[in-house]
């Protein structure tokens, strides 16, 4: 089953909360498909990624057992750690017409 | 193959021939469109009756065999549906898309196996095309004027001028509508027989005889051309909403309760609903002409798809409020077999296609957060978008609670227009966020057991036309399957307060001003009818202004105007 999951791009501290430049992004995304990871859209800020489970631990070098991981720099890939920080899993919201809680 | 009957020794002519029409003759070169063979012109097989008062006569030619025509059953319908006459009239013109089959590797025709196992004749892919077929059909198909879409397997799929393909086939092709019921005889005999009302969607071409018959010799190795009514998956929902016994509300009542100008329009505005989808084919929409649309999202659920019914559903609030407007549709949904959600896509992708609203009906409880879709959001909001997520039926839902979107509870009217909170909605000070008080206004919604208040429009048989099904008020008293749902929630308010945001937009563009998302949410704080009675589904009364259960108060489309 594949997972839809969006990777944060690391941005430059120095430069406070701006965007990341188009370029990394792009950087970012292509590091990302070499690790075999299909991109499904390179966003401002993020990559929308879609893989198995286990392709996805393998990107952040670590399991993952929540919707937010942060890659493991030491047991990622270096260049993925480089260019990405945050891996996020979302479960499908719920919506408000007739759910109620 | 048998020849047909021309149509001039088979009718019932509605009138004398008129030899003043001009018709496509077998002279015509293939594909050239015959602008002047309107829709009414056509005739029909097998001894059409016309119906007792057609208000738009029919007259026939009989100087040569047209090459389009009408199945009996069609013909009142068109005579009474506007719309359904318009896009008849407008197929005429269309292309027609139709299989092809062609020499197999066996040489057997899949034509012939037709409802037979096939399994043992499928052996090493015996019925798949041959090679010589899957080369030189196309070929000479496209030196006829058709278009190949796709070499499949087992077939060719072609697209053609509805004229071209009745010229290859050298017999005509019928406008027809599958009934919605089930057949009581599978022959094409059924097509005659359309009783039930039938949407534009429904319409499609094929010979008058069969759905499928082998050309005139185009070429020695084509077997057939097959023509595919659209599959019916449900019965058509109806293009109006069912009108319930108890109290609900219906367009003119809203625009009423949230004050909203009956001069006021929004022509230039585009509001996204993102949502788990959205079907823009739902008969309402196009009644009433709304403009909607779907947009595709990569990896993403397809575009104009809904199997929820909810995104489809809450559309129909924009266009209570405002029905000029624009509504694009986004879906966070995967693809199917995939899991997760694809919102910070959605959101971006709406801003790039002109959204300058952004109405969201859905959160995640106790204020989870998703780091990097909270900085897509406060990108959206920083670079000039208004973006709004309904504040919950109790649950204390983010993003609704960041303070950079617009939140949107839940106000009650009761059958006399008295206001109160509505107990089905939710409202609350965030945890996540220090004097974040959610909602910041609120829209129409029901209350419980299941707020059950508002029709609107769905996929039939979609989970919101089930789930609503089942007497009221725990259900809306609706059939499963008939395309509507009666319900409500903080979900219809939120696309209702963004139809009232895009009028402020429009009234903004035309005195040349430019709307920030944060002077949008004083305008809507300030000009809020305050509401003092009732609680949300927390229990939180609504007392004082703001208060946590309705924030300041019911949106006032008029009073919010008149601040820009």
């Amino acid at each position: 089953m594949k997972i839809v999951a969006s990777l944060r791009v690391k941005t430059d501290p120095r430069v406070g909360p701006a965007p990341p430049d188009p370029t990394q992004v792009a950087e970012a995304a292509s590091i990302i498909e070499r690790q075999g990871v299909e991109v499904l859209r390179q966003g401002r800020r993020s990559l929308t990624v879609s893989a198995e489970l286990s392709d996805l631990e393998r990107l952040a070098g670590t399991r993952i057992s929540g919707p937010i991981c942060a890659i493991d720099a030491e047991h990622a890939a270096a260049d993925v750690a480089r260019v990405v920080d945050l891996l996020e899993i979302a479960s499908a919201p719920k919506q408000f017409a007739r759910n109620r809680w | 193959m048998a020849s047909l009957p021309s149509p001039t020794n088979s009718l019932t002519a509605a009138g004398p021939a008129d030899d003043t029409i001009p018709s496509a003759t077998s002279t015509e070169t293939p594909g050239a469109a015959d602008r002047s063979c309107a829709i009414d012109d056509l005739p029909c097989y097998s001894g059409w009756e016309p119906s007792p008062a057609p208000t738009r006569p029919l007259t026939m030619t009989t100087r040569a065999p047209a090459q389009l025509s009408i199945s009996r059953g069609l013909q009142p319908q068109l005579a009474a549906n506007e719309q359904l006459h318009d896009r008849a009239a407008q197929m005429l013109d269309e292309n027609v898309t139709f299989t092809v089959t062609a020499r197999t590797r066996s040489g057997q025709r899949i034509q012939d196996l037709r409802g037979l196992d096939t399994t043992g004749a499928n052996a090493h892919g015996a019925l798949r095309l041959s090679d010589r077929a899957k080369t030189q059909v196309p070929e000479r198909l496209q030196q006829e004027g058709c278009e190949i879409l796709r070499v499949n397997r087992y077939s060719i799929t072609v697209r053609a001028p509805a004229r071209l393909v009745a010229d290859l086939l050298g017999q005509p092709l019928q406008l027809s509508a599958l009934r919605a019921r089930s057949m009581r005889t599978r022959s094409l005999r059924a097509f005659d027989e359309v009783d039930a009302a039938i949407g534009p969607q429904q319409l499609f071409f094929a010979p008058p005889t069969s759905l499928s018959a082998a050309p005139r010799p185009v070429h020695p190795l084509i077997d057939h051309f097959v023509f595919m009514p659209p599959p019916v998956q449900f019965a058509p929902p109806q293009a109006q909403p069912p009108v319930p016994d108890y109290h609900h509300l219906t367009p003119e009542r809203v625009r009423q309760l949230l004050r909203v100008p009956a001069e006021a329009t929004a022509d230039e505005e585009t509001i996204a609903i993102i949502d788990g989808g959205l079907w823009p084919e739902h008969p309402h929409f196009a009644a009433d002409k709304y403009k909607i649309s779907a947009i595709p999202v990569p990896g993403g659920a397809q575009a104009g798809s809904d199997l929820d019914g909810h995104g489809t559903a809450i559309c129909r609030n924009v266009f209570m409020v405002c029905p000029s407007v624009q509504v694009l549709g986004l879906s966070y949904l995967p693809a199917p077999g995939s899991v997760g959600v694809l919102a910070e896509s959605a959101l971006e992708i709406a801003a790039e296609h002109g959204a300058g609203v952004i109405s969201c009906s859905w959160g995640w409880d106790y204020e989870q957060a998703f780091p990097t879709l909270q900085t897509t959001i406060q990108d959206l909001v920083a670079s000039g978008h208004i973006v709004l997520f309904a504040a919950g039926n109790g649950a204390r839902s983010w993003p609704a609670s960041m303070p950079e979107v617009i939140a949107i509870g839940g106000v009650y009217a009761d059958p006399d227009g008295h206001l109160e909170a509505s107990d089905y909605a939710s409202g609350f000070r965030s945890d996540r966020y220090p004097n974040r008080l959610v909602p910041d206004v609120s829209g129409l919604c029901g209350q419980q057991p299941s707020g059950v208040y508002i029709p609107m429009p769905c996929p039939p048989g979609s989970h919101s036309d089930q789930s609503m099904a089942g007497n009221y008020p725990h259900g809306d008293g609706t059939s499963d399957n008939d395309g509507w749902c009666v319900m409500s929630g903080t979900s219809s308010a939120t696309p209702q307060v963004a139809s009232v945001i895009a009028l402020m937009l429009a009234r903004a563009r035309s005195m040349g001003i430019t709307l920030t998302p944060e002077r949008v949410r004083q305008i809507l704080h300030s000009s809020a009818q305050s509401v003092q009675a009732g609680h949300n589904a927390f229990g939180f009364p609504a007392t004082g202004v703001p208060n946590a259960a309705t924030g300041f108060g019911l949106v006032d489309a008029q009073a919010a105007l008149s601040m820009v």
